[in-house]
């Protein structure tokens, strides 16, 4: 797992990640040696999740077909979305440049799809949702 | 910087990857993002609560808004550099 265009080719690369369950058939993932993120670039996974240390949902990265994020999914603090600063369910768009959008609120939709995903997140974050 | 790589975190702080890092007592959340040419960044005191607005400069570019930022003299009068090795990047 790269990314951003980071080459190992030929190279001994220390792990930097390790599953430590499944949600959904989705694979939950710690960071080792510092790593602190989900990956930018998947390997054999269409989608990866990050949990808080307490087992709620935090973030969710989904790749596409060429392996690259095009979106995540996100649970915490976006004052552009919600002034109180209280955690709220959004996502990010990401483009091949690895440009990234502002949050935006996830439709009633999104949240239908994704709801079996989001462990432990409140439902006073479908507040506002279109 | 503790449990973390000094140098990607400044890679990622151009992309605007969701980052977090404890100083002092409090966890900082480091974010941004892009509007056509425009990149913003963001940082918020999210803990202890109530989340809390630190840091936020709009630039042309992601390089000019990191730069910017590196400037800023955001914790006890002194830069992200000048501190960065008493903070621990932590998962959230």
């Amino acid at each position: 797992m790269g990314g951003r265009g980071t080459f190992a080719a030929g190279k001994i690369v220390k792990y930097a990640y390790f599953t430590i369950g499944t949600i959904e058939g989705v694979k939950v993932l710690a960071g080792l040696n510092g790593r602190h993120k989900l990956p930018e670039e998947a390997h054999s996974s269409y989608a990866y999740i990050r949990l808080e240390p307490d087992g709620t949902f935090h973030e969710m990265r989904i790749y596409d077909k060429d392996h690259f994020l095009r979106f995540e999914i996100a649970y915490h603090p976006e004052p552009s979305l919600d002034p109180s600063r209280r955690k709220i369910l959004h996502w990010h768009v990401y483009d091949r440049n690895f440009k990234r959008s502002q949050a935006m609120p996830m439709s009633r939709a999104m949240i239908r799809h994704f709801k079996k995903y989001l462990k432990g997140v409140s439902r006073y974050d479908r507040r506002g949702h279109k | 910087m503790i449990d973390g790589d000094i140098n990607e975190f400044i890679n990622d702080l151009h992309y605007g990857i969701d980052l977090y890092v404890r100083f002092n007592g409090n966890t900082y959340s480091f974010q941004g993002w892009d509007e056509g040419e425009m990149h913003t960044m963001l940082i918020l005191k999210e803990k202890p609560l109530p989340v809390e607005d630190f840091y936020k400069f709009t630039a042309k570019g992601r390089n000019e808004c990191v730069n910017e930022f590196m400037k800023a003299k955001l914790w006890d009068g002194k830069t992200f550099m000048e501190v960065e090795k008493f903070m621990t990047q932590v998962d959230c």
